[in-house]
């Protein structure tokens, strides 16, 4: 009896050792999501020697194209990535979707619904329930399942998960997070300038008097829905201009900040009152442009503040603000990289890349924090720099470009490269700290090109015959299909590649039947697109057109968009197709820094995949990821996965 | 007052703050139980409570008697009001000492020291009268700081600002010129308990009761005050944060309850 007590304390100790330190049998994965790595780069360099981690990680393993998602746009790809779906099965067909019965836009990955009941005493409506956020991403996502299998994970800011699904998982959420607004971002921009626009893409702009140094404005913070009409909640905003030197003193309430001219502050906590005894809480970062002559203040996005959060950004709840007192404040906002800011020339280059610096030194810093506890299990973190630098910087890097300049060429030009060598930095830092043993995937959701030329798909479509005016002699429709005439439309495009059919008993005003008619459009429509020419290159516009039903299965299938229209590089669908315009012109310049793209054909734009396994499948796609994800736990992928593991597991001995 | 704190506090000062707190919480509550004790009628203290208790049996037992429970009712408020006033010369002598420990604990706990590579500004006023633009004030730092701005004059308020960073820990200096004096001022780099003294003014009986041990600005100097933003400190204990006023307020009553047991205090 002895005996058998002492040999089952020993057990007991070696199981506690064997756990505390975490057991070095368990599996370790690192997975880096590095948004819009191309291929194409990605080997010159590595021919060049300048990306040694890389190289190294290739050696070991695998370097090969990853087959991206149709379309190839990031909340899509990411969501392949999460579920191992395709769109129709995780229902994310695009940045934004419509609803049918409206023909108008909505955010594709998440909807806010405000408290369905409120009481209204004076002026104040009092919510008698909860209002609700909910990710519209439908599947499990793998670390959910991984959760199931009680295996320890981190989810570091992927896309298409806000609010973060899961539990258990270490999360904050990423691309798709709104900012205090409930919008994708809006940076505001102070000046004396007596600029004629105030509405701007991305922006707004606040034309304010300086009157003996002061200038006195406010800051417009979130619609207050507990008033009635929710008029925006504000704060007072004074700067203080030095007579002589380049330098300002900005105060809001009771928080004060010294500027120098060029120069970013700190992250400001701004509180608006919502009523008494309750606030919203945001953060954002200062940018005094200029003093004189024209006094010019730049003002970050207002950020959801991860020390306390307005909105679900983590799981669980309380770790944006472990994160935070670990990091300091950091940006919550899904895209962070403030590229309408350079877009609209609120910003220049090196501003940017001085603000694109800040989200890249914090993700280091999350990744690093959670590195240092990662004893087993999954470390997932995902790095955006990449993606908007070279929607920025293209133009640096292609002559061809109508927005390059070799003078700034000459600059910038070596600027994508020069974060690509940042990226391979982090790799062989993330390397050495999860040790041999470790697995290692790093992998893109797309690759990258030129985005010279806008198409104006709806304007084709007018054209052609199949989507009328209500008002011909304009000629033109604004957003939303304002001037659309649906008793004579066929087909109207929303999105950046989307295209719908008027169908009977789908769309509210639809003309065209399910069944052959719609299958005969379908077709001609793709023919016909797919000959598109553009008369000032003579380069075919359009590389190729996919049928939802060819591309997508799943439960999401209806939701889908009929056709996706992949574009050839160079050409991408312009802005104002994917908010429903009709344009005068049909193919024109892209006269803006926005100047590298994705959103075109799947078969232009691969992503890459490093592993520091060799993979069985040859021809990879992102959907495989999941089920590889999953197979290194030992867990099987579920069956409404369509990917599957790209590891040999047999071969490999697990 | 400062120094003897000071030499109080001098075994908590290198460690955290909740020490200290704790510490001087206990004492408080304890000293002031002691002279609650020793300056009230603890005798007729314990026959109005007793007074109390009867009439709440009394309340209890009657129940049924509407104009019983009313009398009782009536009899307990008019108990309390003698329990307040017996309370009444132990709170004013308790009064005193209780100012002059919130005045030194608002001194150590409600800032904490700027850490390496962080920004404060220097707010500087001028007396009524004197222009900015023609009477300039400047500014240089110690070593371990550097001023990170130039000056913003703000003449409409009598107000000039700087920013300044710190490079090393420790307790620097700026110097404030104003073409004829130079004023020293410390600026705390430092994660110690100590005295922080974020404002200075010119000598006062206000001054030097509630911001003892603060360095004065001469008379005939052209600055009426100067302050240093440090940022706020916190109280982190697990479950809430609460500022050291209110740390202080319930751990301090939470001993003397317990104390009261102690001591055998009505």
């Amino acid at each position: 009896m002895r005996r058998v007590l002492i040999l089952a304390v020993m057990l007991a100790l070696v199981a506690l050792v064997v756990n505390s330190t975490g057991g070095d049998n368990k599996p370790k994965l690192l997975v880096l999501g590095f948004d819009g790595m191309d291929p194409r780069i990605t080997r010159s360099l590595m021919a060049e020697g300048r990306l040694p981690n890389f190289q190294r990680l290739a050696q070991k393993g695998t370097f090969t194209e990853l087959e991206t998602s149709v379309p190839p746009q990031s909340p899509v790809a990411w969501s392949n990535f999460i579920t191992g779906m395709n769109p129709g099965g995780h229902g994310i067909f695009d940045f934004i979707a419509r609803d049918p019965k409206t023909y108008l836009p909505y955010l594709s990955t998440t909807v806010t619904e405000d408290a369905k009941r409120k009481l209204k005493i004076g002026k104040w409506l009092i919510p008698l329930s909860k209002g609700k956020v909910k990710l519209l991403r439908h599947g499990k996502s793998f670390w959910e399942i991984l959760e199931d299998h009680d295996i320890p994970t981190v989810v570091l800011r992927v896309p298409s998960n806000f609010p973060p699904s899961g539990k258990t998982t270490r999360s904050i959420s990423g691309m798709g997070t709104p900012d205090i607004l409930g919008t994708y971002g809006t940076f505001s921009f102070y000046t004396t300038k007596p600029y004629v626009i105030t509405e701007e893409t991305g922006g707004r702009i606040y034309i304010v008097d300086s009157f003996n140094n002061k200038v006195e404005t406010k800051i417009v913070g979130p619609p207050n829905t507990f008033l009635e009409g929710n008029p925006d909640a504000e704060l007072p905003l004074t700067i203080y201009l030095d007579p002589d030197f380049p330098v300002a003193k900005i105060v809001i309430e009771d928080t004060e900040l010294i500027l120098n001219e060029k120069e970013w502050s700190d992250w400001v906590t701004l509180r608006f009152k919502m009523m008494p005894f309750a606030s919203v809480q945001g953060i954002v970062r200062f940018y005094l442009k200029s003093v004189r002559p024209d006094f010019e203040l730049y003002m970050s996005p207002i950020q959801i503040d991860p020390r306390a959060p307005a909105l679900p950004i983590s799981t669980p709840a309380d770790y944006s603000k472990e994160l935070a007192k670990a990091i300091g404040p950091f940006y919550t906002q899904g895209i962070a990289e403030e590229t309408w800011a350079l877009n609209e020339g609120r910003l220049n280059e090196d501003e940017f890349l001085r603000q694109i610096e800040f989200v890249f030194d914090q993700t280091k810093k999350m990744l690093d924090y959670e590195l240092d506890r990662f004893d087993w299990g999954l470390l997932y973190c995902y790095f955006s720099t990449s993606d908007p630098l070279q929607h920025m910087f293209w133009r640096f890097r292609d002559p061809q470009h109508p927005m390059y300049e070799p003078q700034l060429a000459e600059r910038y030009g070596e600027t994508i490269e020069y974060y690509y060598t940042r990226l391979d930095s982090v790799l062989g830092h993330a390397m050495d700290r999860v040790g041999p043993d470790a697995t290692v995937i790093v992998l893109s959701d797309h690759g990258f090109t030129s985005y010279r030329r806008n198409f104006h798909l709806n304007t084709w479509l007018y054209r052609n015959g199949y989507l009328a005016l209500r008002d011909e002699f304009r000629q033109e429709s604004d957003e939303f299909f304002e001037n659309v005439d649906w008793s004579g439309t066929k087909a109207y495009a929303l999105g950046i590649n989307c295209l719908y059919i008027n169908q009977i008993g789908r769309e509210a005003e639809g003309i065209v039947s399910p069944g052959p008619e719609k299958e005969h459009l379908l077709d001609e429509l793709r023919r016909k697109l797919m000959a598109v020419v553009d008369p000032e290159t003579g380069e075919h516009v359009i590389a190729q057109v996919y049928k939802a039903e060819d591309w997508y299965s799943g439960e999401c299938v209806d939701e889908a968009p009929d056709l996706v229209v992949g574009y050839n590089a160079g050409y991408r669908g312009s802005w104002e197709t994917a908010l429903g315009k009709v344009t005068r012109t049909l193919i024109t310049d892209n006269n803006k820094a926005w100047s590298g793209d994705h959103c075109m054909a799947k078969e232009v734009i691969p992503g890459v995949l490093f592993a520091s396994k060799p993979i069985a499948n040859p021809q990879p796609a992102l959907y495989d990821l999941a089920p590889t994800i999953l197979g290194e736990f030992g867990i099987s992928a579920t069956p409404e996965m369509v990917g599957s593991d790209l590891f040999d597991r047999i071969a490999q001995g697990r | 007052m400062t120094g003897f704190f000071s030499l109080l506090l001098k075994p908590f000062e290198n460690g955290h703050a909740h020490a200290g707190m704790l510490f001087i919480s206990l004492l408080t509550g304890a000293v002031m139980l002691f002279l609650f004790k020793l300056t009230s009628n603890q005798e007729a203290m314990k026959q109005v409570k007793n007074k109390i208790s009867a009439y709440f049996l009394e309340m209890r037992l009657y129940k049924d008697d509407i104009s019983t429970v009313m009398a009782s009712q009536r009899r307990i408020l008019r108990a309390n009001m003698q329990y307040m006033k017996l309370a009444v010369i132990p709170a004013v002598v308790m009064i005193v000492p209780v100012v002059l420990i919130l005045i030194q604990l608002d001194l150590r706990y409600s800032h904490m020291g700027l850490g390496v590579g962080s920004t404060a500004i220097v707010k500087a006023h001028v007396a009524e009268g004197v222009d900015l633009m023609t009477h300039p004030i400047h500014l240089r730092a110690s070593e371990g700081i550097e001023k990170a701005s130039p000056a913003v004059r703000i003449p409409a308020l009598g107000e000039v600002d700087w920013k300044i960073r710190v490079t090393k820990p420790g307790v620097h200096e700026v110097i404030l010129a104003d073409g004829t004096d130079e004023i020293n001022l410390p600026i705390f780099a430092t994660t110690r308990s100590i005295p922080i003294y974020s404002k200075f003014a010119k000598g006062s009986l206000f001054e030097s009761i509630f911001n003892p041990g603060a360095p004065r600005l001469p008379v005939e100097s052209v600055l009426s005050s100067v302050e240093i933003s440090y940022p706020e400190m916190s109280f982190n204990w697990r479950v809430i944060h609460l500022s050291w006023f209110w740390s202080f307020l319930i751990i301090s009553m939470a001993f003397g309850v317990i104390l009261k047991f102690v001591f055998k205090v009505e």
